[in-house]
């Protein structure tokens, strides 16, 4: 493909991306998350609030202009800490999916394109691992590990690989038979290359829609999971731990609740509209 | 026509059961638990909750009063033999249990025998101290110790007499010859006591219910409470508590609730709130034993780290900095002991001495997960150690989990965070749960200490009968305890309650979960 056909491509692909507002709203909201709390340090008024810090002088504070979300049972800057919070979230994300998705997309290509026992015995352990409700898993491996982050993580991508496996399998099984995998065929191309080059570009555009949805899964979970006390040690800040804590002070203290409850509303939000623009454009049906 | 029929009779029937339920009105007292309740058996009663219910379903010889001192409750009258190793009690005659049958001296024997016998809840008072109790009549009982224990009669309370009879004829096939099971399994869920309530109904994890004892012998007073309801509130649930003490679905809030819980109910137009200065002290327990914190320097330099101030003033405001391991409300408080208060170029002296370097150590710090207090100590604490260069990693634990780790002295935390209730208001109490080499291994002595010369101090106190001895060895141990810098001793808790304004008669007692006697109390609209 031509520099200027990608162009042409991409401007086809923006155009009609841009067609719906719920789409553009959540591009510009994960990418503005994404940069904030890549920059959190720079960005955010109290980045020592984040660390160990007290402050019992501020204590349940309202929000104002000094403390925008106010501050909590310590004096602690509510917004600093959501900020901060999002890198849990996102670390988490990008962690499970990381290393869920290249995983089950090989085990995918590969049963899908040899078939027989290996496609026997791979689909079956997906069968199996699907049956385990991934909140239960990740609360016992904590339990069973001790309760820390990568413990975490790796529970919920030993789950998470499955639906990657199970939807290029599914793929792989309807484009083999291509009369282009064919043509690579008899020109004797490597199994390697048919599967990678040939059969795997097809499957991209559902890959990349799914990790998208999939992201404010893991991040709605991952909510869940501090929500619960699992995998953040104080005074680490983590979304799902703020919404806990300030539970506890409903409902005259609300903002310790509300505003970290937020956040995690808008990033899944934003995360899912930008899924829903992908999908429109990509033409993928899930 | 049919029909009409019908309609007429079942209105004519709702009314009347209408009526009968106005006619039998209840005053029903619900209160809020922090935790569950393990058991209800009084012989395996250990902390708070199961203590309550104690109280309750069961009477004891003597009764703490609000200054510390004992009263009669069983026991009309007693006398101590001058060389403190008989103790004889007098009986109040009449008392009935609920069964029916009359409450007497063999009563008072066998419940002890039961309690040394099972080996669980509070044995550990009277287990290498009482030889024998011996039954003079129907309405006298001697107990006879092996040796002088001067906080004898303050430990009685903890001793609930239970239906010897009536255990034994519920009892079940078990280890004790002809005592059977002692009838544990029964006692799960059954009481078998004389006290001012009867068991009604037990949902674990839910609610506990028991009801007025009408025959009780201390009689009743009007607006007394014909129903108990005792339900778990999770800490994490104070909104729940808020809302419950706003409707009047709650009339007492437990004293385990964060203070913003307590501020609001005080807001609210139909509660207030009672606070008393208690017995119980919060201790940073250092295990003494595991390195770094082995070194006596090391404990000296966070005990000059910790910001005291901060936290009496900011995180539980109108409370007192603890003076060494004993609150100054107990008789034998040593007013001149060693008191650390923040001082950071002590602290790094201190540190310097130990020959570790700033950065150098990292500790870990446990308390249960969800205790607010708890958890704002713990934050304070990690920055005050930070000033002085030493990082510490907070291991929020639940509290079953904690009195695992207590069993052993490698899995013993650096520091816990740990409140020490008054089981009895003696300093006895505080020193050998804690301290002494025999008593080991559990929640209360996570310290590890087995100083041989605390341990001689101790025992030395336990069996002298001379008060003015008694408080001059008091004065040592607590004086060496400071030195030694075995805990981070913060401070005696303000204890709060969060009442309805209708509910009187309300009285605190510096002895765990005695001022939950819900016979004291009534309503008054």
């Amino acid at each position: 493909m031509k520099f200027a056909d990608f162009r042409r491509k991409l401007a086809q692909y923006w155009y009609r991306f841009s067609q719906n507002k719920a789409s553009i709203a959540g591009l510009i909201i994960t990418v503005t998350i994404v940069l904030v709390t890549i920059l959190a340090p720079y960005v955010t008024p109290y980045p020592e609030h984040a660390g160990v810090f007290v402050d019992f002088r501020n204590t349940f504070k309202p929000p104002s202009s000094a403390n925008w979300f106010g501050t909590d049972q310590v004096g602690r800057d509510i917004f600093t800490r959501s900020i901060f919070g999002y890198r849990f979230s996102l670390i988490m994300a990008g962690t499970v999916l990381g290393i869920a998705v290249p995983l089950g997309v090989v085990l995918g290509l590969v049963s899908g394109y040899f078939g027989g026992w290996i496609e026997s015995l791979i689909m079956r352990l997906t069968d199996i691992v699907l049956a385990l409700p991934p909140l239960a898993m990740a609360i016992a491996v904590s339990a069973v590990l001790g309760s820390d982050l990568g413990n975490t993580m790796i529970a919920l991508a030993m789950i998470w690989w499955t639906w990657y496996a199970r939807l290029v399998h599914g793929m792989v099984v309807s484009l083999r038979n291509e009369e282009y995998v064919e043509a690579a065929q008899i020109m004797g191309a490597s199994k390697l290359h048919i599967m990678f080059r040939e059969i795997l570009p097809n499957c991209a555009p559902a890959i990349l829609v799914k990790t998208t949805l999939d992201a404010a899964f893991v991040i709605e979970l991952s909510a869940g999971l501090s929500f619960l006390g699992l995998g953040v040690r104080p005074p680490e800040p983590a979304l799902g731990t703020m919404v806990a804590e300030g539970a506890r002070y409903l409902p005259a203290n609300w903002w310790m609740t509300v505003f970290p409850a937020l956040a995690i509303l808008v990033l899944i939000f934003g995360l899912n509209w930008l899924a829903d623009g992908l999908r429109d454009v990509l033409d993928v049906d899930l | 026509m049919h029909r009409t029929g019908w309609v007429l009779t079942f209105l004519l029937l709702t009314l009347l059961v209408g009526t009968l339920s106005v006619g039998a009105q209840k005053n029903i007292v619900t209160m809020s638990l922090n935790q569950g309740i393990g058991t209800i058996d009084p012989a395996k009663v250990t902390d708070w909750t199961e203590a309550m219910v104690m109280v309750n379903l069961y009477d004891s010889l003597v009764t703490p009063k609000p200054d510390g001192t004992m009263a009669g409750l069983i026991a009309r009258e007693w006398e101590i033999s001058p060389d403190g190793l008989e103790y004889v009690f007098k009986l109040h005659r009449g008392i009935k249990f609920h069964d029916g049958t009359e409450l007497k001296a063999e009563d008072v024997k066998f419940s002890l025998e039961r309690v040394l016998a099972l080996k669980q809840g509070y044995s550990w008072l009277w287990a290498d101290i009482v030889k024998e109790v011996v039954v003079h009549d129907d309405y006298t009982v001697a107990f006879i110790l092996k040796e002088p224990f001067s906080p004898f009669l303050s430990t009685l309370p903890w001793l609930a007499i239970v239906n010897k009879d009536q255990v034994l004829a519920n009892k079940k096939p078990g280890n004790f010859g002809e005592y059977g099971d002692y009838g544990q399994e029964w006692l799960l869920n059954n009481d078998a006591g004389s006290g001012a309530y009867m068991f009604k109904s037990w949902t674990r994890g839910n609610e506990i219910v028991f009801t007025k004892f009408d025959d009780y012998f201390l009689g009743w007073r009007e607006g007394a409470i014909d129903e108990v309801r005792a339900k778990e509130i999770p800490p994490g649930n104070d909104a729940t508590v808020i809302a419950e003490m706003r409707t009047g679905a709650l009339t007492i809030a437990d004293h385990y609730r964060s203070l913003e819980t307590y501020a609001q109910i005080e807001r609210l137009p139909n509660a207030s709130v009672k606070t008393a200065l208690s017995g119980e002290a919060l201790y940073l327990k250092i295990n003494t034993k595991k390195p770094p914190m082995d070194n006596v320097h090391v404990r000296r330099a966070i005990s000059y780290a910790f910001d005291y101030q901060t936290f009496i003033e900011q995180i539980d405001p109108g409370a007192k900095q603890l003076r060494g391991p004993i609150p100054d409300t107990i008789a034998g408080h040593n007013p001149n002991a060693k008191m650390y208060t923040q001082d950071l170029a002590k602290a790094r002296e201190e540190l310097a001495k130990s020959g570790y370097r700033p950065g150098q150590l990292t500790i870990n710090l446990c308390y249960v997960d969800g205790f607010e207090l708890e958890e704002r100590l713990a934050l304070l604490f990690q920055a005050n150690m930070a000033q002085i260069g030493i990082n510490v990693v907070l291991q929020p634990e639940t509290w079953g989990r904690i009195t695992d780790l207590a069993a052993n002295v490698e899995t013993t935390p650096h520091l816990t965070a740990v409140f020490s209730a008054a089981n009895y208001p003696d300093p006895d109490n505080y020193l050998f749960t804690a301290y002494h080499s025999s008593a080991a291994g559990t929640w209360m002595s996570m310290e590890w200490l087995q100083d041989p010369e605390i341990d001689r101090l101790i025992e030395r106190s336990r069996v002298e009968v001379d008060p003015v001895k008694r408080n001059e060895l008091f004065y040592e141990i607590q004086d060496r305890l400071t030195d030694l810098a075995t805990d981070i001793f913060i401070y005696a808790l303000p204890k709060r309650y969060g009442m309805q304004n209708y509910l009187h008669g309300f009285e605190f007692v510096p002895v765990m979960s005695f001022e939950y006697d819900f016979h004291k109390m009534y309503i008054k609209r």
